[in-house]
């Protein structure tokens, strides 16, 4: 049997929000969703097209992890998300899909990696069930 | 003139996108859309392919890394819109060794079978740890060389392994010796030995098939051994476990076998079982190891196989030193023992590049042996997720055997151009000249104390070597 690489939920992980990035793993299997974390140079550069992809090939869900407001490096990068997340939501209620499917979270790189851990998990859970 | 070797390469696409090192973040929502934008006018036509690519790949953000750099439409957007950042993903390729840039040109060289050039010239530091401490002399380049290293000027990269006699007697003038075996690679390397997590699906036989290809010899562990097709016998090397008599592998050219206190009569016995094997003695590379390879050829060892860790370091708790000391250290105990020209001297471990190899050499080494570069030709990120039991993301074991053995003889085909490339512009016709011919580089500490020495004395701060 070929093993699953493709994900059923993408996680956009901005580089700065995240102090050990390395520490963090890059794909794993729960509730029976596999979640692969793509790192991004800043959420600012999510687009609406690089979310709805995910769903076209399979995804269950996509979340995006971003720094805390007014602390972004490149000034206004999670702010763009923000809105981009907000316009992808609605547009998946329009297509008659749940815009729950769609999530922002924000971490700050003065937190510790088990809590973004803790916090994805919980989203995960919240995103199976959908 | 012997026919020249050669390594037929062709272009062979990597299976997925390559990570690339820079890219652009845009605020979209403020674009005035100009009539003259500036992404219309890049050079390298990253935003045209990133919008196909947008529509038509499922690849997640890999093709947001195509930007070469240049700032142009950084600088002329009218609404300043655009900023030039760092793919992280790129940034984690690899490991403190094996960096980034080492992967990048290994896929380059595994796609193209060119030869990387860098050009604009070289904006990093001029020396740095391990091999980058040492400089090759390339003074002869500026000879005249006819028609070039693939013209009629004849280099030979070939060097043998076994034992050579240090004089011939003859008895009524007929030779009254026995030539020891000896077997020709034609080239100073070997395929090492995988490291366990990349012993999976199709990539031990791409690496097997490669070897039987080229004439060049893969070393495998005994275990490991397969049914394999009785062409490849000639070209695989059994690593034999310890207390293992070999019995299986008598039509082996050659076999390795661990050092242990009893190493000589394990050696005596595979030579009384198969006089015409060659039997090398593998040797970890530790503080005290010149020593141990000086006994062991006094005592009949043909082959010694000096092991190193992934990154040439030896194994000691401080200061570990690297593979250009200690193999430098190896070879000058064996000279001042009057036996190096007696015995073949294989170093594993360290070896990235293909100058890493010559470098080896340069220090005192005939042959080296390398793994890591093989897997990097059939595309291995090094990203460690097969180390933690995570399925690997671009599929390694799933590799199309013609694909990978394209990818491997390509980057064959590079290392042998730029052995040539390298001892053509060092004035050298031949490899097996090579072996310990230092005054053909420069170590940094050397032109360090030449020329500061009588300014500043001693230097105060270790050496990052």
């Amino acid at each position: 049997m070929a093993v699953k690489t493709t994900p059923d939920i993408l996680v956009c992980l901005c580089e700065n929000c995240v102090a050990d990035s390395g520490t963090l793993p890059r794909q794993w299997d729960q509730d029976g969703c596999h979640i692969v974390v793509r790192m991004l140079p800043c959420t600012g550069r999510t687009d609406i097209q690089y979310l709805l992809h995910a769903f076209e090939d399979g995804a269950r869900g996509v979340c995006v992890v971003a720094c805390p407001e007014g602390d972004c490096t490149l000034f206004e990068g999670n702010y763009r998300a923000q809105v981009r997340v907000h316009l992808a939501k609605k547009l998946l209620k329009e297509i008659g899909m749940k815009e729950n499917q769609v999530a922002m979270l924000h971490h700050s790189p003065k937190d510790s990696t088990d809590e973004l851990k803790e916090k994805l998990r919980e989203m995960v859970e919240e995103m199976s069930g959908l | 003139m012997p026919e020249k070797y050669h390594i037929h390469t062709h272009p062979e696409a990597p299976r997925f996108r390559i990570e690339g090192k820079l890219g652009i973040v845009d605020w979209r929502e403020d674009c005035a859309s100009c009539q003259n934008c500036v992404k219309k006018g890049c050079v390298y036509d990253i935003y045209k392919e990133e919008t196909t690519a947008l529509h038509e790949e499922r690849g997640y953000l890999d093709y947001i890394y195509k930007c070469k750099g240049c700032l142009t439409c950084v600088q002329n957007c009218t609404k300043n819109i655009l900023t030039r950042v760092v793919n992280t993903e790129y940034e984690r390729l690899g490991d403190d060794y094996y960096k980034p840039e080492i992967l990048l040109t290994t896929w380059f060289q595994a796609e193209t079978g060119s030869i990387p050039v860098s050009g604009c010239g070289y904006g990093g530091p001029f020396s740095g740890p391990g091999f980058d401490s040492m400089w090759t002399d390339m003074s002869e380049i500026v000879r005249p060389t006819r028609d070039g290293i693939h013209g009629r000027e004849y280099i030979n990269t070939s060097v043998d392994i076994g034992r050579k006699l240090n004089h011939l007697s003859f008895n009524d003038g007929e030779l009254d010796v026995k030539s020891p075996p000896i077997i020709s690679s034609p080239l100073p390397l070997m395929f090492a030995e995988l490291p366990v997590n990349w012993l999976r699906g199709s990539v031990p036989g791409i690496l097997a098939n490669v070897a039987k290809n080229l004439g060049l010899f893969s070393i495998v562990r005994e275990n490991e051994i397969g049914d394999q097709d009785a062409s490849m016998v000639n070209t695989v090397i059994p690593l034999l476990n310890n207390g293992s008599n070999g019995d299986s592998f008598v039509d082996s050219p050659m076999v390795i076998i661990p050092d242990s206190p009893d190493v000589l009569n394990t050696v005596e016995s595979l030579k009384n079982a198969k006089a015409e094997r060659i039997v090398a003695v593998r040797v970890m590379a530790s503080p005290s190891v010149a020593g141990r390879v000086v006994s062991l050829v006094g005592a009949g060892v043909e082959v010694v196989n000096l092991v190193h860790d992934r990154s040439g370091r030896e194994d000691a708790p401080d200061s570990p030193r690297h593979v250009r000391d200690v193999v430098r250290d190896v070879h000058g105990a064996l000279l001042k023992a009057g036996t190096r020209d007696e015995m073949t001297l294989i170093s594993s471990g360290g070896i990235a590049l293909p100058e890493h190899m010559t470098k080896a050499v340069i220090c005192g080494a005939d042959l080296v042996t390398i793994d890591i570069p093989l897997l990097l030709a059939i595309e291995c990120r090094l990203c460690g997720e097969c180390e933690h039991g995570n399925p690997c993301s671009i599929r390694l074991e799933e590799t199309e055997k013609e694909y990978g053995t394209q990818r491997v003889t390509n980057l064959m085909g590079t290392w042998h151009n730029q052995l040539l490339e390298m001892m053509g512009a060092m004035g050298i016709r031949e490899a097996r000249r090579l072996r310990g011919e230092t005054g053909r580089c420069m170590f940094v500490e050397d032109l360090e104390k030449q020329a500061f020495g009588r300014l500043f004395g001693k230097r105060k701060t270790d050496y990052v070597i």
